[in-house]
């Protein structure tokens, strides 16, 4: 059936929201601040999308938030269109291009437009695949929606770092792997620190990891070892769980750099382990402006090998 | 025969007519159902007999920067009935069935002209992707192989295999060119985390069965899991290989210590839950994949290192499983040139 649409304009007290089936919107608070700006600026410019309603009413589908403000503003007219003869399919497919022509939809507004569409028209996820799912910035298999579907399942306090960004959609991949209690345990622990995505995502690996490794829920393994993520940021939380997910290397990480301190080289002249300490095999960098430097440097470090001040060293070596 | 380890049959009308097939189903239990479908079934419980459409051989893919062994793969089978904790088929196919290969004609059309342009001896195997014996009562494969290698003296023929079954070595004169191995952990680990395999003594009386008959046989050390004890543990097994079988049966040791696919432990972490010995300080190395913390690994290597020569001496062939040349070089004190593992393992071959 193909849908039509009227434009006109409404009272807003002939608007009725009918339900919340149709809402999957979101915002993050700049996606709010942004929308009462323009409208304390301009009014409402885009229309509601309407259906028609009980005699002259009509049922509100998208633009909620406008609706709301013209109400609280007193305004006796807002531009709406009505969908007529507009099968659920292609209703759900206008109120994604209404969406999307407003700002484009962040992960937690994919999610609840998928579960709500699929829950609304009885479609699967696997008929969405190749014209829904790419629309919504996914590849066109089911699969690529399991994160987003995810994040928007959350509680509503957990999804606001996913919609803003500051909570990475990799991160989402490695809790939905997790049980229930722990990735919400995850997500309790680090809430409301702020710091680089890749930063959290290893955080939320390695937090998993450590309570898996010890067989006890992640809440549990918090709690034992003392871990207050108030009384620290991201980067301090991540080094100490860190610590107790690679002890080994950790300790060489602290030994290694008070062995070369000990001994006693030249200030331009440092010692360099390789990643992870894989391999065994070092580098050692001298930095000269002159031919005398770096001179003076091959015999500091000659001396220092001689006296054995470089013998702490050895455990490190291959 | 042990015990069936699938449930039922499906083979794919493609894969019908093939002789393997009817061999196949006429060693079948009678009571496991048989149907014919394109389908493929889901599971490591059923058996799904099809053809292959593309190459049964190919070279190990091994990993980039470590150093090389010059292996082969020639795979009729694809997934394997046993369920090791730590195999990659369990995470990375743990809904593919029990895949037989039936046009193993053409698996030897392919062989024969692969042996054509080999240069010089090579090893094959048939245990990547699944176990080299653990099926054979019911596809027949040892004995399909023999005859395939017995003409060519160059292609060094490695079964590997975590089962007891040996019939098919036994019930043949030996063939220089065929070696029979196992993958060997100690017996508390094979009990807790190598589901449906034979028991390590039992694979140990089957290496010494076979050995006597004629054969060279090879060990597996791989993974060597890095788990409370483990140095004891694997010390003692191999003092336990060592007063069953003699050295100078054995055409090569390898050891490899528990490694993974990236991004491994994030998703599949959860199923090892309370596992310690499987996190470890895993690290991501060159290639990605995750492996022991450096000096931990070495540890490993060295102990199996003394171990093994305390046995075998300085002619036992000795090589590391994926391993950089730099472990090589901690180890062994020694970094092989390209291909010079490989011609170690084939010497006197051809």
């Amino acid at each position: 059936m193909v849908g039509v649409r009227h434009w006109r304009t409404a009272d807003p007290r002939d608007v009725i929201v009918a339900n919340e089936i149709f809402s999957f919107s979101w915002p993050t608070a700049a996606d709010h601040r942004d929308l009462q700006r323009s409208l304390g600026r301009r009014g409402v410019l885009r229309p509601l999308l309407c259906v028609a309603g009980k005699g002259s009413q009509l049922a509100l589908v998208a633009g909620g938030r406008r609706l709301a403000w013209a109400g609280s503003v007193g305004l006796k007219a807002v531009p709406v269109a009505v969908l007529e003869d507009c099968g659920p399919g292609e209703l759900w497919g206008r109120l994604l291009a209404d969406a999307q022509d407003h700002r484009p939809l962040n992960p937690v507004e994919v999610g609840l437009y998928l579960r709500r569409r699929t829950a609304h028209t009885g479609e699967t996820l696997g008929a969405l695949e190749s014209e829904v799912l790419p629309a919504l910035g996914l590849s066109s298999r089911a699969a690529a929606a399991e994160d987003v579907l995810w994040v928007s399942g959350l509680p509503p306090e957990h999804r606001h770092g996913f919609a803003d960004g500051s909570r990475p959609l990799h991160a989402a991949r490695l809790l939905r792997g997790a049980s229930p209690e722990d990735s919400l345990a995850v997500l309790a622990v680090t809430h409301g620190l702020l710091g680089g995505i890749n930063k959290f995502t290893d955080l939320v690996r390695i937090l998993l990891e450590c309570a898996w490794r010890d067989g006890v829920p992640v809440a549990e393994w918090v709690a034992t070892h003392g871990l207050d993520s108030t009384a620290t940021g991201l980067e301090a939380l991540r080094e100490q769980v860190r610590r107790r997910r690679y002890p080994h290397l950790s300790r060489w990480e602290e030994a290694f750099p008070a062995a070369v301190a000990g001994a006693g080289l030249p200030s331009r002249v440092s010692i360099h382990p390789p990643g992870g300490f894989e391999g065994g095999r070092y580098q050692c960098r001298m930095t000269f402006s002159t031919l005398d430097e770096l001179h003076q440097n091959l015999l500091t470090v000659l001396e220092r090998l001689e006296e054995g001040r470089l013998a702490p060293l050895q455990e490190f070596l291959a | 025969m042990s015990v069936v380890p699938f449930d039922r049959v499906v083979v794919d009308p493609a894969a019908a007519d093939y002789s393997f097939t009817r061999r196949f189903l006429g060693r079948c239990p009678g009571d496991v159902p048989v149907s014919e479908s394109h389908i493929k079934p889901r599971g490591r419980r059923s058996v799904f007999v099809t053809r292959e459409p593309g190459s049964f051989l190919k070279p190990c893919p091994c990993s980039p920067g470590v150093v090389r062994c010059g292996y082969w793969v020639l795979s009729p089978v694809f997934q394997c009935p046993f369920q090791c904790s730590y195999c990659f088929l369990r995470f990375y196919a743990p809904e593919e069935p029990l895949t037989l290969y039936a046009n193993l004609e053409d698996a030897e059309v392919q062989f024969r002209k692969q042996v054509r342009e080999w240069d010089g001896p090579v090893r094959l195997g048939t245990g990547e992707f699944a176990d080299s014996l653990a099926l054979d009562g019911w596809t027949g494969h040892a004995d399909w192989l023999l005859g395939l290698v017995a003409e060519y003296p160059q292609v060094l023929l490695e079964l590997k295999t975590k089962s007891a079954e040996v019939s098919a070595l036994l019930a043949r004169p030996a063939l220089p060119n065929v070696v029979a191995a196992w993958s060997l952990n100690p017996g508390a680990r094979v009990a807790s985390d190598e589901r449906g395999t034979a028991s390590l003594s039992a694979r140990l009386a089957a290496a010494v069965s076979v050995a006597e008959a004629g054969y060279r046989v090879a060990f597996h050390f791989d993974p060597v899991v890095l788990g409370a004890g483990w140095e004891d543990a694997y010390r003692d097994l191999v003092r336990q290989l060592a007063a069953t079988v003699a050295p100078d049966r054995v055409a090569w040791v390898s050891v490899g210590t528990l490694r993974f696919p990236p991004h491994f432990l994030e998703r599949w972490g959860r199923t090892l839950a309370g596992r310690s010995e499987y996190f470890d300080d895993m690290l991501p190395g060159s290639d990605g994949k995750l492996r022991s913390f450096w000096p931990l690994r070495r540890r490993a290597y060295r102990v199996m290192e003394e171990e093994l020569r305390r046995w075998g001496g300085s002619e036992l062939p000795v090589y590391l499983c994926m391993e950089s040349p730099e472990m090589w070089q901690s180890t062994f004190a020694y970094e092989p040139a390209e291909g010079e593992v490989a011609a170690v393992l084939t010497r006197g071959c051809g």
